[in-house]
């Protein structure tokens, strides 16, 4: 018998899959050589440790809220007037997304029945933090950090004449990525890793993220702007700008 | 799909009915949190990953195959978003094993647990491929065949990883006392 069978009948019984006659097979070799039953009562431990391993509960925020996932920008044109019918018929809506879709009401869309019930209370309306322009022969458009609701919204409104990859970088210490709206064609373009956010635009682009400040904190975000084989531009948002 | 118990609750979140998704954020926040911990050891990242999963997840129901588990789908989810921390840690700068996720937090009482924390340094001991491996059969109990869909490789190739990952931990383990 060969170590791999030795190896393939230890670990199979660990995992409670051994078959009869493999386990009259491994009592058969274990009974014959003291190393191999050694060698079962070590990896019999190792599984009893993992099985110990204590169970974290992941804190309130390690979902996204109702709220994050009710800003899904759309295409212009969409739910707008839902959205207008919804505020004249007196639906209060106070965070982030209404100020959001009042200053730029052409771009994201949001169906306000997916807000009612998740953002339907008062609240601050955002506050302009930074806002920097882009205009560069192949990409023109818009970033802008606003500050609602306890959040940092980093909002793109993007034109670009080919392909480039957007690469939004911010201190981990700092804040803490919240969530995101996907560009228009889905969330498959979006990457995200510590501190850092990363998609992909073409064309029309409207996307946003939202970063969870820590307390005292707030350094800039840098974004840089990457068409392929091309030096990148970059630009930075200063939360402490105005 | 008619024997996942998730089935019902994927059809009516694709159908927009978002307290169906919540519940089924609330059958595998947990695994998919500790799941990210055990491969990351830092709670912070496990907790982006958390949050990144769901909000992927949720982004693309109408893209998952109803042939397939949901929890294989979202734990393959988990394990990628896993994988590119790690990724990205490379690029940037390395988080040395012995420096990371030693602030206090809600569950320091558990994470002082001495054993704890030594199985936990030894799986960070393993190479990736060994301790992904170890997570989803010890953390999230899958199966052979489950771990297969979620990694994508033949079921040869998991019980192979596996069993080599179980002797490399037992020997990171022994070599520091602890079996």
């Amino acid at each position: 018998m060969s170590d791999e069978r030795l190896t393939e009948l230890i670990n199979l019984d660990l995992d409670g899959v051994l078959d009869a006659d493999g386990r009259a097979e491994l009592e058969r070799r274990l009974a014959a050589d003291p190393a191999a039953r050694a060698r079962h009562a070590e990896l019999a431990k190792v599984a009893v440790k993992l099985a110990g391993l204590t169970p974290l509960d992941p804190p309130r925020d390690a979902v996204p809220s109702a709220k994050v996932l009710a800003w899904r920008p759309r295409r212009p044109g969409g739910t707008w007037t839902r959205y207008a019918a919804a505020l004249a018929a007196g639906v209060v809506v106070g965070a982030v997304g209404l100020s959001l879709y009042r200053l730029q009401p052409e771009g994201l869309m949001v169906d306000s029945s997916e807000m009612a019930g998740t953002m339907a209370r008062t609240g601050p309306a955002s506050v302009l933090l930074d806002t920097q322009t882009i205009s560069t022969p192949d990409l023109q458009g818009q970033v802008t950090l606003r500050e609602a609701d306890g959040l940092w919204v980093v909002e793109f409104d993007l034109r670009s004449d080919r392909p480039v990859t957007v690469v939004a970088s911010y201190d981990g210490a700092e804040a803490r990525l919240q969530g995101f709206a996907p560009p228009d064609e889905g969330a498959a373009q979006i990457g995200t890793g510590p501190g850092r956010v990363t998609f992909a635009a073409e064309g029309q682009r409207h996307a946003a993220f939202y970063l969870k400040p820590i307390e005292g904190a707030g350094g800039p975000i840098t974004i840089r702007f990457q068409a392929a084989g091309e030096s990148a531009l970059e630009v930075q948002l200063d939360p402490a700008r105005h | 799909m008619a024997s996942d118990p998730d089935a019902a609750l994927v059809l009516e979140s694709r159908a927009g009915n978002r307290r169906a998704f919540d519940d089924l954020v609330g059958r595998y926040q947990r695994p998919v949190y500790n799941a990210a911990y055990r491969i990351l050891n830092d709670r912070d990242d496990a907790k982006d990953v958390t949050q990144t999963v769901f909000l992927k997840a949720y982004e693309n129901l109408g893209r998952y195959d109803p042939d397939q588990r949901f929890f294989s789908w979202i734990y393959r989810i988990a394990v990628n978003e896993a994988l590119d921390v790690v990724a990205s840690r490379k690029r940037t700068t390395a988080v040395p094993e012995d420096l990371v996720d030693h602030r206090a937090g809600p569950d320091d009482q558990a994470e002082r647990d001495q054993m704890d924390r030594g199985v936990q340094q030894a799986l960070m001991a393993l190479k990736l491929e060994y301790r992904t491996v170890i997570v989803l059969k010890h953390v999230l109990g899958c199966s052979y065949e489950e771990i297969g869909v979620i990694l994508e490789v033949p079921e040869k190739t998991v019980k192979s990883r596996l069993f080599t990952a179980r002797e490399a931990l037992r020997e990171v383990l022994a070599s520091r006392g602890m079996l």
